[in-house]
């Protein structure tokens, strides 16, 4: 599977059991990188997608579930459990800093290389970075 | 250290003033004169409230300040001066020392101001100064019709209480204090409120404030929703130097589902000593004596404007991102993905560009 997260500047996903940011630039990005392939996500997150006409499967076990090459989009869970499941991790940094009590838990250093690199203007982010990693060949 | 409820019955016992208790600044706010601005109501209104203080027999030494509702009353949405007074919670919690974190959270991360029967309308609402120019409670229902349209003025003109300029090589842009807003002006488009500015750090202003200003700000520019946000300075005694701010923040239409938190930010500045009374200071270690640190200051200059500089003639060449605030070394990968009006060439030293306020880029790190 294919994670999706966001990250700020330190490496923080939530404060407070809540998402720290949100920006609509990223979830059009998001749908536009997937195509027409489904993307995979609970109920926390499905919330913010109901605006958008697109194919979501919402389950609870999503990380369990999804197929091989399917996309998860993560906001609230660890993602660690599931590394051996993790082909790849699209990452978009918000490039600002919020308060944070749960962070990545995924040492990108190990095993891990980053393959792309994209920036796009967000609507209440001036500037968002999308970077990719993918596991690195033995 | 004393509990609040301990600090709020030595404060009737005795000793007027400002005591270094959330209890205690709430019951002041009650006292206090203050501005409130309704936005979208008709007319909008300066009110102001009575300067008589509560007496001992009017306030319940433990009991929350927020009044309990009547069934009648229930349906009713709050006045400004109603929730700025509120108070749910723990009356015998302690101040938070600083441990390491610019943030300690507070009641489980539950605002003390009531949660119900909110307004859904912006409004912003600033104490005035007490008798030694401090700043009281602010807060706003923040939305976006009161967010800010243009770049922030200057506010040098403004000198807070305790406010002193001076410079250290370990703190970021070198300036110890900054004048920081209560309600930031991302929120609220306050600029330069003498009600508004405390004497901050800027480990206080940056690394403690900030962040929840933006994720505030995020989601109420994302939404379109409001934002309950509570700031509370917390002076120890008649210290002209707050110890720190109370934060509070609630996210109204979705009742707390986005934004819900509850923080003390502590205003200190790691490796310096803070003399709170007075704002003076000093480095950890040295120690310098009084009379030596008095003939060290740094001319008076204003806080630095996040403003762009003129470039120095000589030194290291650096790609501003002047959207994102990151500069770059020339060959960093990042500056070919940067967009050409984004993108500005500075050349000088690495400390000016970051009192510019910029930070590095993590991957070239220039």
């Amino acid at each position: 599977m294919i994670g999706v997260i966001c990250l700020d500047d330190n490496r923080g996903m939530l404060f407070h059991h809540r998402r720290q940011s949100r920006d609509q630039a990223v979830f059009r990005d998001m749908l536009a990188m997937v195509g027409k392939e489904k993307i995979y996500m609970n109920a926390y997150s499905g919330k913010i997608f109901s605006f958008y006409s697109h194919e979501i499967v919402i389950r609870e076990d999503f990380l369990s579930c999804a197929p091989w090459g399917s996309y998860c989009f993560v906001e609230n869970l660890p993602l660690s459990p599931y590394l051996e499941k993790l082909e790849a991790l699209v990452i978009y940094y918000w490039n600002r800093v919020y308060p944070a009590d749960t962070y990545l838990d995924i040492d990108l250093s190990q095993g891990w290389e980053e393959t792309d690199i994209k920036e796009l203007g967000g609507t209440s982010h001036e500037n968002i970075t999308r970077k990719i990693f993918k596991r690195k060949i033995r | 250290m004393r509990t609040l409820h301990e600090r709020y019955l030595s404060a009737k016992s005795g000793k007027r003033a400002f005591l270094f208790s959330l209890i205690l600044a709430l019951a002041l706010l009650v006292s206090a004169c203050g501005k409130a601005t309704l936005m979208n109501e008709n007319p909008p209104s300066e009110a102001e409230l009575s300067r008589e203080e509560p007496s001992g027999e009017e306030q319940s030494e433990a009991e929350p300040f927020g009044a309990e509702l009547s069934e009648e009353e229930s349906e009713r949405v709050l006045s400004v001066e109603e929730i700025v007074n509120s108070f749910e919670g723990d009356a015998s919690v302690e101040i938070p020392v600083y441990t390491g974190d610019a943030y300690t959270v507070m009641n489980d991360n539950t605002p003390y101001f009531t949660r119900s029967n909110l307004p859904t309308s912006s409004f912003e609402y600033y104490s005035y100064l007490d008798e030694l120019g401090r700043c009281g409670v602010a807060c706003a229902n923040i939305g976006q019709d009161i967010m800010p349209t243009e770049e922030r003025g200057n506010i040098g003109q403004i000198k807070p209480s305790g406010w002193q300029t001076i410079k250290y090589d370990l703190v970021d842009g070198k300036y110890l204090y900054n004048r920081c807003h209560l309600i930031g002006y991302q929120l609220s488009a306050e600029n330069a409120n003498e009600k508004n500015l405390i004497t901050g750090t800027r480990y206080f202003n940056v690394q403690g404030m900030l962040p929840f200003e933006n994720m505030v700000a995020d989601y109420v520019k994302e939404t379109g929703n409001h934002v309950l946000y509570r700031v509370m300075p917390v002076f120890d005694g008649e210290n002209l130097v707050a110890h720190g701010v109370l934060i509070e923040g609630w996210s109204v239409e979705d009742a707390g589902e986005s934004i819900c938190f509850n923080v003390f930010v502590h205003n200190v500045q790691p490796g310096i000593v803070i003399d709170y009374a007075n704002g003076n200071s000093h480095l950890e270690e040295s120690r310098p004596s009084h009379e030596e640190a008095a003939e060290k200051p740094e001319p008076a200059v204003e806080e630095p404007e996040p403003v762009t500089k003129e470039p120095e003639p000589a030194g290291t060449d650096y790609i501003l991102n002047t959207n994102t605030k990151k500069f770059h070394d020339p060959a960093c990968r990042s500056v070919k993905q940067m967009e050409e009006k984004n993108k500005e060439l500075y050349t000088g030293n690495r400390e000016d560009v970051i009192a510019m306020g910029y930070a590095p880029c993590k991957n070239c790190n220039p």
